[in-house]
């Protein structure tokens, strides 16, 4: 089979190489067909609780995450010319079919009691507003806190609008309204958005373009570092080839998929925005190993051919044995309950599986058509860095118990940092802190109520007096958390009504005592109110009512707290036959740690365990099987060792970090030990296989190692803060597994070399 | 006999367009149902439905009684919770509406404003303007042409408010069965020319008059309908004007 596939490459390379270029192009074609999709509520599992009660809560009360716009910036706000501005915005966005409804100081309703009328009105009756009217909204608003303090900033110079989006609107399309909007605002005014449809569309518009531009800079980094090391264009193209086609082959693939079963799972979140990072490495792994044979074969046998065969015939089991592993390491991804790591499990092994397949049809192909100057200092001497190699087996074997013990130190120290791994999948902290994204969203959180919503369905007697005592405690409750800015309730209302029919006197704004009377005022009410009025607060039935809370951004543990406070206040509560449900991005971000590290978890101990039984299969050792995960092991320990020394956050792109270092990893050791047990069966002495086996895979190893980190160091400079940790991430496990097989691996296999068989 | 009661009066106007074969237009239409006879006074139960968007709905039952187009007063039947409430609407020539409502779990009557044409009528679909006949001075009628509903042949009236009635609408398409000439649809845009409500409309005939027995009213912006079903309705029974008081809000009749 090999030996075939090694002919067929070499009789017939032009066919092969125009066959495999075509096929690659015919999957690249579906990139047409990805689906980019940043909403959280698509990642998480359908059964998860906090999704099933979202949708329901928004199916029953609409959608409850506005895009928060405000503005402001140029004097009080409740001015002529601010309010006839805030007007024409409001009239703008209704108008928009991505807009559902928009909350501002231009559509909200108010109740008063004027000489015995029971009045409800527009906080706003026309655009253009008198003196008077004017010093009768300030002093409403003064009056009602609960609506002042959700559309006017504290200092009352900025406003703001909350724009509900329709269901069915794309963030896109909302981003779109948005634009169209903010054309409309004069100069001179200040702009700050939130929510999280806006940073949903920032995410999916600005920080892929972020990462995509870093990847290319990083991409042509590493193309140099390659040209340096390989001394060689053509060499280098034909790796590129691989690279380059591998990996626009996985995103097609994605695409393809996606086209057939409209799967969620092929949605290309901000998650698959690092899967062409990671297939770079593998794919350059891959490469690299190939083309550094092939030029030192080709050095002794000076005969392209013969060098061509020579290089597949002692590689083409190696690269297949790293790429099946390694597509097992990604393939148990899809164990994971987070649904998006299904398709980037699928597609990263398919994506590994393409790059297999170029590298043992096309790059021979290539390699055989080049025609090579043999006498070219690529071909005729070994460089700079294959030079520095060769030393490095010396130094590694002259203290190898030095060299193991000084490695497991650094493993079991970092197995102490590994517990100190915190979890922060807020969207916002995403940023920088400098970012103008994060600091839109932090002013808004400044001086507004907060951007983000906690909801909480209560199912029972709405109209009972003792069910909206119960949710006005409740209020009371949320309302003592820091992070919480205003809470707002069908009990709100019903105060609110109280005092207006009993003539306006503060001591009856409280719950009336009898259902009878809550149920006079709601429909005394809706004698002059929208039908629609309260269809966010409660249906029809009166049965489930919602209470929202606005919280202000902050740590995903600020966040999981008030969550976990608020449903032990919720256990507290006296049974008085209500139900209280929890719902809301605080608590999906409560989820979505679990889901994550259930998912980490579950995913790299499948992976594991399927990478040892195929390393136990293909070299028929289990002790092979064991000594091939060891570098990766370490490399996984390590890596977590230096989150959590380093503080750095485990969130949803940084969880895939385990996938990295056992896909790259992987690949050291099987090209390690596949050479160990290589020079082993020819004969070279036990006391030299090891410091043979560093001489051949050490270069290649270290210049992959070289050429991806500094390719992807430019990932460090990203906007986006966990892209930033990927790249530092990549960097750290390519070193670390590098290291580990090239000290801990190969000084364990030097003192066992009399215990160990070929 | 003239129409007084407005919902009648409003169908009338498209009813009007009967045997109006020929040059007729939609003015002359609308004369012609202005001056067609309407009952007095009226006594009926009206049961009113209102449901979401979401599917979910909520019925009330009203004994109402009219005196022309200018007194109503409304008792609420059920729900329990709002058994005991009344309403009574008394229409001044100078616009200035009174508007009173009986809470009997607070002992208080209260007084509520609603000045704008467009507001909503006790929180259903059915705003004030809706129930209000159209006077012939404040529209403009042009009789679009004829086509079938469900079988039966309509005219097609289109309604127009003048700028200065401020209504919320741009214009009102009715549908008229030839066959009895009655506005079994009508269609209402909205001021940006978008398509806001539907109203179909069922009659029934009691003494000499074709009264509505079933009205659904759908607004298509908010995906929200109500539904209107009269029962036990009386008409001409000489209903004193003494029975549009203050303090007969006080007791069910």
């Amino acid at each position: 089979m090999k030996q075939a596939l090694i002919n067929l490459t070499l009789q017939y390379p032009k066919r092969i190489a125009v066959l495999a270029v075509a096929m690659s192009l015919a999957l690249i074609s579906g990139v047409r067909y990805i689906n980019f999709e940043d909403d959280i509520m698509k990642m998480l599992p359908s059964d998860m609780p906090s999704r099933i009660i979202w949708n329901e809560v928004e199916a029953q009360f609409g959608a409850t995450e506005p895009l928060l716009l405000a503005i402001g910036g140029a004097g009080p706000i409740v001015s002529a010319r601010m309010l006839a501005l805030i007007w024409d915005l409001t009239r703008h966005l209704e108008d928009n079919p991505a807009v559902d409804e928009v909350l501002s100081l231009a559509s909200m309703t108010r109740i008063d009691n004027v000489d015995g009328f029971m009045e409800v009105g527009d906080l706003m009756p026309a655009r253009d507003l008198s003196p008077a009217e004017i010093a009768g909204l300030a002093a409403y608003l003064q009056a009602n806190p609960e609506i002042g303090e959700r559309l006017l900033s504290t200092d009352g110079s900025y406003a703001t609008l909350a724009v509900i989006p329709a269901t069915s609107a794309t963030d896109e399309e909302l981003a779109t309204a948005l634009e169209d909007v903010l054309a409309i605002i004069p100069d001179g005014l200040e702009i700050n958005l939130a929510g999280m449809p806006y940073i949903r569309g920032v995410l999916s518009k600005t920080v892929r373009k972020d990462v995509f531009n870093l990847i290319r800079i990083g991409m042509v980094i590493l193309a140099l570092i390659l040209l340096i090391n390989l001394r060689s264009a053509p060499g280098l193209l034909m790796v590129l080839a691989v690279i380059g086609l591998s990996t626009g082959g996985m995103i097609g693939f994605f695409g393809w998929v996606y086209r057939f079963t409209g799967s969620d799972s092929f949605n290309f979140t901000l998650l698959n925005s690092s899967m062409p990072i990671i297939l770079l490495t593998i794919a350059t792994a891959d490469g690299v190993h190939i083309i550094t044979r092939f030029f030192r074969e080709i050095r002794v046998r000076q005969d392209v051919q013969a060098s061509v065969r020579a290089t597949m015939d002692v590689l083409m089991m190696p690269i297949f044995l790293t790429s099946i592993t390694t597509m097992a390491g990604f393939i148990s991804l899809v164990t994971a309950p987070l649904r998006a790591m299904t398709g980037y499990g699928v597609a990263i092994s398919f994506g590994i599986f393409w790059a297999w397949v170029l590298s043992v049809t096309l790059l021979p192909s290539l390699m055989a058509m080049a025609r090579w100057n043999l006498s070219g200092r690529a071909l005729k001497s070994a460089g700079l860095l294959e030079q520095i190699v060769d030393r490095l087996g010396g130094f590694v074997f002259r203290r190898p118990k030095t060299i193991l013990a000084a490695g497991s130190l650094l493993v079991a120290v970092s197995l102490i940092g590994a517990t100190l791994v915190r979890v922060e999948v807020n969207f916002v902290t995403f940023f920088k802190p400098t970012s103008p994204i994060r600091q839109s969203i932090e002013f808004i959180d400044e001086h507004f109520a907060g951007s983000l919503n906690l909801a909480l369905e209560v199912t029972g007697d709405i109209k009972a007096p003792a069910s909206l005592t119960t949710m006005e405690s409740i209020q009371t409750h949320l309302e003592s958390e820091d992070y919480v800015g205003s809470t707002l309730s069908l009990a709100n209302i019903v105060r609110k009504l109280h005092r207006t029919v009993m003539d306006d006197s503060a001591q009856y704004e409280i719950i009336p005592d009898t259902r009878a009377k809550v149920a006079n005022l709601l429909t005394l009410y809706s004698m002059s109110g929208d039908p629609d009025d309260f269809s966010a607060l409660v249906d029809y039935d009166y049965q489930r009512a919602l209470i929202t809370a606005t919280v202000k951004q902050t740590s995903t543990s600020g966040l999981v707290g008030i969550v976990n406070r608020t449903r032990d206040y919720l256990d507290d509560l006296p049974g008085n036959g209500l139900q209280v449900r929890l719902t809301g991005f605080p608590v999906f971000i409560q989820d979505f740690v679990q889901v994550l590290i259930v998912s980490s978890f579950r995913s790299l101990s499948v992976s594991l365990v399927l990478v040892i039984l195929l390393s136990w299969i293909f070299f028929k050792s289990l002790r092979w099987g064991l000594l091939a995960v060891l570098p990766l092991a370490s490399a996984i320990i390590l890596n977590f060792g230096l989150m959590g020394w380093f503080g750095l956050a485990l969130n949803h792109v940084t969880a895939l970090l385990t996938a990295i270092i056992i896909g790259v990893g992987v690949d050291f050791a099987v090209h390690f030990v596949a050479q160990y047990r290589h020079f082993l069966k020819s004969g070279i002495p036990r006391d030299e296989v090891g410091l043979a086996t560093i001489n051949d895979v050490g270069y290649p190893i270290l210049l992959n190692v070289l050429a991806v980190s500094v390719g992807f160091s430019t990932l460090l400079f990203s906007e986006f803060v966990p892209m930033g940790y990927m790249g530092g991430l990549v960097i750290i496990s390519m070193v670390s597994c590098a290291l580990g097989t090239l000290t801990i691996l190969a000084t364990l296999t030097h003192l066992m070399r009399h215990k160990v068989t070929a | 006999m003239i129409y007084r009661h407005p919902l009648l009066r409003s169908i009338a106007l498209a009813t009007a367009l009967v045997g109006l074969l020929g040059a007729q237009t939609g003015r002359e239409i609308a004369e012609r149902a202005d001056s067609r006879p309407a009952p007095a006074d009226m006594r009926s139960d009206m049961t009113m439905t209102l449901t979401s968007r979401t599917g979910s709905s909520r019925t009330l039952t009203v004994h109402s009684a009219r005196k022309g187009e200018d007194l109503m007063i409304l008792w609420f039947l059920a729900p329990a919770d709002d058994r005991g409430v009344a309403f009574l609407t008394i229409k001044r020539p100078s616009g200035d509406d009174e508007m009173r409502m009986w809470l009997p779990s607070f002992r208080r009557m209260r007084r509520i404003s609603t000045s704008k044409r467009g507001d909503s009528f006790m929180g259903s679909d059915l705003s004030f303007e809706d129930l209000t006949s159209r006077s012939l001075e404040d529209y403009s009628y042009t009789l679009l042409g004829e086509e079938a509903v469900e079988g039966d042949a309509v005219w097609i009236l289109e309604v127009v408010p003048k700028p200065k009635l401020r209504s919320s609408y741009s214009r009102i398409v009715s549908k008229v069965r030839q066959s009895d000439l009655i506005a079994i649809h009508e269609a209402f845009y909205d001021r940006s020319g978008e398509l806001l409500k539907e109203r179909t409309t069922e009659v029934a005939p009691f003494g000499p008059y074709l009264l509505p027995v079933r009205m659904l009213m759908k607004n298509i912006q908010k995906n929200h309908t109500t539904e209107l079903t009269f029962s036990n309705i009386e008409v001409d029974t000489g209903i004193d004007e003494s029975l549009f008081h203050e303090r007969n809000l006080r007791r069910l009749p």
